[in-house]
């Protein structure tokens, strides 16, 4: 290939993202064309652009997440298992079942250190004008630290798993 | 040759009960269901066999399909636990389900997915199997092609998770037992509420699938089933009428959770609770039916 194998799984995360955001925006436009009184409308273009800002960061989070857990395929024979596991855990703790500032005080501020919860809870509660932009810059520090070892962990199994790789016939 | 014979005149039992049938002068209806069912758990205990070698061969996969399972169940608990806690212990109540009624409902949600995934995790291969032309070794008499293809994956991680959930639920009929259920109704109404949750499971599944036959290659039997199954591990009373309605008597979801539970809790009318399996055994000769006439469509590998 002329370039790195994760450069191929970085375009694809690109394509699927542009994907998601351009289908999101038809369905926002379509739901507030249909019912303007009973949708969600921010509070203000900068809510909409930090909120946008959290998921994208959250969603790039993900994909280093799922690519690490791809890569520990290099040990195991099965991981779709362990896919899965990862998808309930980031849901539960991103607050897609019960919103996290709705939780009892300690699972809130254990969950708000996690970038799922910037990732879900957060950008809604920015575009509803619950947070503000100190909130927002609080959680754009945070995610782009656990962004950032997430990337080093992602890098170090890789080359790992690489090193213990044998190509059939070899 | 006899029993030869039997199978190329098209009977349906080939093992032998017929010719025992015939030398007694008569055909005993029981006797062949009875030689049915043996023969169907001969074969489900080779499966279930054959699951426990597969799975001894990946020891890792089976503690990270547990641990799977668990977080699954969690998440759910957990959800439930602080949605009654937002409303005060005690004071709230969804659709009508105390907090102590919907642990049995959520006991009931935990046993129909631990069934599921204990000997029905081949229907996730049904689609590509079929498109890549991979039945013909089902399609063997005695044996019910559905039964035969849909159950050869036994799942010892689900047993394990299943062991789990019926945990959840007798410790969830523990809290309401004696003020909402006598033990005395316990003892026949837990037994039937799980047997409902098998059947339904089964023919749900197996209606799910059947739309591959017409949709080859759609994927559309896995949507269907995410989307449909989600509605049944939440309480009825939670969705508008029509669409309760089609959830209870047109695609029976009501089987899976909601009926076990509301048997079990009292919660039924007596008439209701007497119709309800005929509506479940009606759905599930439609989808026999329907399985029947997809098998006709299907296409061997061979040509």
């Amino acid at each position: 290939m002329p370039f790195r194998f994760f450069v191929l799984h970085q375009a694809r995360f690109l394509q699927f993202t542009l994907l998601q955001v351009a289908v999101a925006a038809l369905v926002w436009c379509i739901g507030y064309a249909a019912a303007p009184a009973h949708w969600l409308v921010p509070v203000s273009a900068g809510a909409m652009l930090q909120a946008g800002v959290l998921v994208l960061m959250g969603s790039y989070c993900c994909f280093l997440i799922f690519f690490t857990l791809n890569a520990l395929a290099f040990w195991l024979d099965v991981i779709w298992s362990l896919l899965v596991m990862a998808w309930f855990v980031i849901g539960f703790s991103g607050g897609a079942l019960v919103p996290v500032s709705q939780m009892p005080p300690g699972f809130y501020e254990a969950l708000r250190v996690g970038f799922p919860y910037w990732m879900i809870t957060a950008p809604i509660e920015l575009v509803m004008g619950r947070l503000g932009t100190g909130d927002f810059l609080f959680g754009v520090g945070l995610v782009t630290a656990q962004l950032v070892a997430l990337d080093l962990l992602r890098r170090w199994v890789w080359r790992r798993g690489l090193a213990r790789y044998v190509g059939a016939g070899m | 040759m006899a029993a030869r014979a039997g199978a190329l005149r098209g009977s349906r039992d080939v093992s032998g009960s017929e010719q025992e049938g015939a030398a007694g002068g008569r055909h005993v209806p029981w006797r062949r269901a009875a030689s049915a069912l043996r023969w169907g758990l001969a074969v489900e205990r080779q499966y279930i066999r054959i699951g426990f070698v597969r799975k001894s061969q990946f020891r890792v996969e089976f503690v990270n399909q547990v641990l799977m399972d668990l977080c699954f169940y969690a998440a759910f608990i957990l959800t439930f636990e602080i949605l009654y806690g937002l409303g005060g212990e005690g004071t709230l109540t969804l659709g009508g389900w105390s907090h102590e009624e919907m642990r049995v409902y959520m006991g009931m949600v935990f046993v129909a997915d631990g069934l599921f995934m204990t000997f029905l995790g081949q229907q996730w291969h049904f689609g590509q199997d079929l498109k890549d032309g991979n039945l013909d070794a089902f399609r063997v008499r005695p044996g019910s092609p559905a039964f035969l293809y849909f159950f050869q994956r036994f799942s010892p991680e689900g047993m394990t998770n299943l062991a789990f959930g019926l945990g959840w639920l007798i410790f969830a009929l523990a809290g309401v037992m004696p003020e909402l259920v006598d033990p005395a109704d316990l003892a026949w109404a837990l037994p039937a509420a799980v047997a409902v949750i098998a059947w339904s499971q089964v023919f749900l599944m197996l209606a799910y699938n059947v739309t591959e036959f017409w949709l080859l290659n759609s994927d559309v039997g896995h949507l269907v089933s995410m989307l449909v199954s989600n509605f049944g591990e939440r309480p009825l009373e939670v969705y508008p009428g029509a669409l309760a309605r089609v959830l209870k008597f047109v695609v029976p979801v009501a089987g899976m959770a909601w009926y076990p539970a509301s048997l079990v809790l009292g919660r039924l009318e007596l008439g209701f609770a007497l119709g309800y399996p005929l509506v479940l055994a009606a759905f599930a000769l439609v989808v026999l039916g329907l399985f029947r006439r997809g098998m006709r469509r299907y296409e061997s590998a061979m040509g």
